[in-house]
């Protein structure tokens, strides 16, 4: 069952990604500055000349002794600037409407490269981690530069909607699980799901994510018609995960959006209150709004 | 059947497209994926059954259609079972006969009497008709009878059937086909065909002539069955005797012979085995109701299962009166007209009278008198025969050179007023019995070239009270006819004596006799009589028999009516009741039919399964099939709990 649902990766009108990312980030960059998070700290930083104004603190009066010059201390921060970017690649992210730009894992894809755009065209590392997604998913470690948004991109490109969180509880654990060991303070994490059929564990996961000054960022991507389930007549409904088949028509649609706006509203307060935020990301929506809205969420959540 | 037939029914199978492309269009639908197919709840089952049962209608519809399509297009070559003329393009001159007679009520083939299936049969036929074929109606009950002349107005023989009922006659079948050939014999039509509609079952043995015109179409009707009847309830003072009797194939051997007043058993007897047999039922001497008889248990024919008891005492014989001595040396044996009786296989007794008896009371047993030759009636013998005609009588008398002899004080008052003369010149043997008149019919044909030594004479005014039966050739009365008081009177101006003539010898004389016998039963004949015989009738007479009022014909100046059904039946005349009773032919009860000829249908060029053209039934169910579809779309589509 599990294979029917599997599809190649259904990019829709978003190929390639490298391009249509570089565009969102563009998009993006509008009131952006260059991240320079350079300053007061623990670990020094190395020196260099002093310039009018400078805080005398930081004068190195033994540099000066030495070399007859005027030194200014640098100190680095504690304060990690990796942006790590979660995809959930689990099957329900397969599914596409009928008004759908593409299907939810491409648009999680896109939004997720122009992330990484945004953050290596800022000096900020990128890493990318995947919910799910069988053996295409090829996590990327954190690093700098155009090479690791190329990286990111290239194992965007790749992903396919693959694995049922029913069947294996502990998917979401394991993807973030390596988040919680290795981000530290200050670093962003976005995670791009449908929280749909996730285990009721994986909102202890991403508790963990979200504790220990990590910012924490989920956007809940969906489909339109997930969103108003546009069926008028009698049709039979499969799940993409799991085997559950439902006859049903248009006659019920108050009572499914009544149950999805319960079930959206379940996961928006569990992670809202453990401080992060949840960002709705239609995937007939604008990826650059999208996009721009979870860096102002997660400045939110910084500051 | 052809190809072409096979490809048209092949076209068929696309009947099950509709159901197919349906299910193709529920298994795209089944595997609809959806995220959140958990947060759908499931719909009413209500709703889905609608949605089931409208689309299940749409399909009967349309595979209906397509399976209408296929049989429109093999239409020109299907065959039916239907009854059908298979016919050229010339018209056809078509005469039904219809078997009427008992046998026909026997249902053998379920719910429906065999009558029932021939008239079935016959309006099939009828609708093969095209314009321009005549169709006549013939009734092969006896006597045979015609119910619709030859007639091109196809209405007027489907109304026919309708009216046809069946009846417990005898069947003569072939009296009715020889009708039915004189029917069409001068009808324009080249193509003439006679479809006899019957079980064969008329009592002979002897098969169907090879008529290429003949038709017996239906060949489930001829099939022997069992069946006993109560031919007679005869009453005594002290007792009731039963006669019955079996088919072949049948016996009333256990069965409960019950005597019956109403709906009360007054006495009841087990019947013996056998083909023919006769019980004694006690009964109270002061009874005076109507009494019955019934045969308990079923059989092919439930009518002929009970019998009116009739009284015992009537007429049971025909009186011969006549110079016995001459007669006896003439032939060597009984007289002649003695011997042509009893070959005749009446059932009346046949008794020689040497005197006429002084009382009228003395001639009760006799249902008629054959006076031959005699030499006029004294004074007593004539108030005597006045006296019997007056009550119903039936007297024959035939003239010869005795009576032209008659003594004085003799005569032949009341039935002429003149002593005859008896002709005996040259001339007169040169003259013949002119045929074709009369009654007699086909019959009287024999009599022509009769080689007489002379002729009796009547006066001119005698002659003229006689209905004029046969003439001689010259023209002088042969054979006539007269009614007196309830009785009538036959005359023959020749004797029945060898030396005279040769009259005896030809087939003519005993049709003579036949239709004498037949008068004397119709007149004065016991109170039962045969099922489908005529009696005779007076014309203020009013009769009720088991089936309601029967009407009166009158042919030859005879009142007459006929009594078809199996039962009691109440004359009223003026102040006075009669009751006669009608009992079954037993011929009729050997249900054996004849043997049909082989291939006839073949020769007429008519099958059980011609073709029929039924492409505009089809059409037409098409065309309501597509409506239905129409109203049903509409009505689903406006039906605001489907959409």
């Amino acid at each position: 069952m599990t294979k029917e649902i599997h599809r190649t990766l259904d990019w829709g009108q978003l190929a390639p990604l490298r391009l249509r990312a570089k565009m969102v980030a563009e998009g993006v960059y509008a009131g952006a500055h260059r991240s320079a998070r350079k300053g007061a700290g623990v670990e020094f930083g190395g020196h260099r000349e002093y310039t009018p104004g400078d805080d005398l603190r930081w004068l190195d009066r033994r540099s000066m002794m030495l070399h007859d010059r005027l030194l200014i201390r640098q100190f680095e921060t504690e304060t990690d600037r990796a942006l790590r970017v979660v995809v959930d690649a689990t099957a329900s992210m397969g599914y596409r409407g009928t008004r759908a730009k593409t299907s939810k894992i491409a648009w999680a894809a896109l939004i997720a490269a122009a992330l990484a755009k945004v953050a290596t065209s800022s000096g900020d590392p990128i890493g990318l981690t995947f919910i799910g997604g069988g053996k295409t998913a090829r996590p990327v470690p954190v690093g700098s530069g155009r090479e690791a948004f190329e990286r990111v991109a290239s194992s965007l490109e790749q992903i396919d909607a693959v694995g049922d969180p029913k069947l294996d509880p502990d998917l979401v654990e394991r993807a973030l699980g390596g988040i919680v060991r290795a981000a530290r303070r200050g670093s962003i994490v976005v995670v791009l799901s449908d929280l749909c059929d996730l285990p009721s564990r994986a909102l202890d996961a991403l508790a963990a994510v979200s504790s220990r000054g990590r910012v924490l960022v989920v956007g809940e991507v969906l489909d339109p018609d997930e969103l108003d389930f546009p069926f008028d007549e009698a049709v039979r409904l499969k799940a993409m995960e799991g085997e559950l088949v439902v006859e049903t028509d248009g006659q019920v649609r108050e009572r499914y959006l009544a149950a999805l706006a319960e079930h959206r509203d379940k996961w928006k307060r569990a992670i809202t209150s453990r401080g992060a935020e949840v960002v709705t990301l239609r995937t007939d929506g604008d990826p650059s709004h999208s996009v721009r809205e979870i860096i102002d969420r997660a400045s939110r959540v910084r500051a | 059947m052809s190809f072409l037939s096979w490809f048209a029914l092949g076209v068929a199978l696309l009947a099950v497209v509709p159901y197919l492309a349906h299910r193709l269009r529920r298994r795209k639908s089944d595997d609809k994926p959806f995220a959140f197919a958990r947060l759908v709840p499931a719909t009413e089952p209500q709703a889905r059954r609608r949605s089931e049962l409208t689309d299940k209608s749409l399909f009967g519809l349309r595979a209906l259609s397509v399976l209408l399509l296929a049989l429109l297009g093999a239409t020109p070559f299907v065959r039916c079972s239907r009854l059908s003329l298979d016919r050229g393009g010339a018209s056809v001159a078509l005469v039904l006969v219809v078997d009427d007679s008992m046998s026909m009520r026997a249902k053998d083939g379920g719910e429906s009497s065999r009558f029932t299936r021939a008239i079935a049969g016959a309006r099939q036929l009828i609708s093969s008709t095209r314009e321009g074929d005549a169709v006549a109606v013939v009734l092969a009950g006896s006597p045979p009878r015609v119910a619709l002349a030859s007639s091109t107005d196809i209405g007027a023989a489907r109304s026919t059937l309708d009216t046809l009922t069946p009846s417990d006659r005898a069947t003569d079948i072939d009296g009715a086909l020889a009708m039915a050939r004189s029917l069409v014999a001068s009808l324009p039509q080249a193509d003439k065909r006679i479809v006899l509609l019957s079980d064969l079952a008329d009592g002979t043995d002897t098969p169907l002539p090879d008529d290429p015109a003949l038709w017996v179409p239906m060949p489930e009707l001829p099939k022997e069955v069992g069946d006993c009847a109560v031919l007679s309830a005869d009453r005594s003072p002290k007792e009731v005797r039963v006669e019955i009797a079996c088919s072949p194939k049948a016996t009333a051997e256990g069965r409960d012979i019950e005597l019956r007043g109403g709906e009360r058993v007054l006495a009841k007897v087990k019947a013996p085995g056998g083909p023919r047999v006769s019980v004694v039922l006690p009964i109270d001497p002061r009874s005076t109701e109507d009494l019955d008889v019934l045969m308990t248990g079923s059989d092919a024919i439930a009518e002929d299962d009970r019998a009116a008891v009739v009284l015992e005492g009537s007429a049971t014989s025909i009186g011969v009166v006549g110079d016995t001595v001459e007669e006896v040396t003439a032939t060597g044996g009984a007289p002649v007209v003695e011997q042509a009786l009893a070959a005749l296989r009446t059932d009346l007794d046949v008794r020689p009278l040497a005197d006429l008896p002084d009382k009228v009371a003395d001639l009760r047993p006799y249902a008629g008198l054959v006076f031959d030759d005699p030499p006029g009636f004294t004074p007593e013998a004539r108030h005597v025969i006045e006296d019997y005609l007056a009550r119903g009588g039936v007297v024959l008398l035939a003239l010869g050179p005795r009576a032209s002899r008659a003594p004085l004080g003799a005569a032949f008052t009341p039935l002429l007023s003149t002593v005859p003369t008896w002709e005996t010149a040259a001339s007169v043997r040169d003259k013949s019995v002119k045929a074709g008149e009369g009654p007699l019919g086909d019959s009287a044909q024999s009599l022509v070239g009769l080689d007489p030594k002379g002729r009796a004479e009547l006066a001119d005014d005698d002659a003229r009270g006689f209905s004029r039966w046969l003439s001689w050739s010259d023209g002088p009365l042969f054979l006539g006819q007269r009614e007196i008081g309830k009785g009538e009177a036959m005359v023959i101006t020749l004797p029945f004596a060898l030396d005279q003539s040769d009259l005896p010898l030809r087939p003519g004389f005993l049709a003579i006799l036949d239709s004498f016998v037949a008068r004397a039963r119709a007149r004065l004949s016991p109170r039962r009589s045969d099922a489908g015989a005529s009696i005779v009738v007076a014309d203020s007479a009013v009769i009720k028999g088991p089936s309601g009022s029967i009407s009166q014909t009158r042919e030859a100046g005879v009142s007459r009516a006929v009594l078809p059904d199996i039962g009691r039946y109440v004359i009223n005349v003026q102040d006075r009741t009669e009751v006669r009773v009608v009992a079954p032919v037993p011929r009729e009860l050997t249900l054996r039919p004849r043997a049909a000829p082989q291939g006839g249908h073949a020769k007429v060029g008519a099958a059980p399964g011609a073709k029929l053209d039924i492409s505009w039934v089809i059409a037409l169910g098409l065309l309501v099939l597509f409506a239905a579809e129409i109203v049903m779309r509409v009505f689903v589509r406006t039906d605001p709990a489907t959409s």
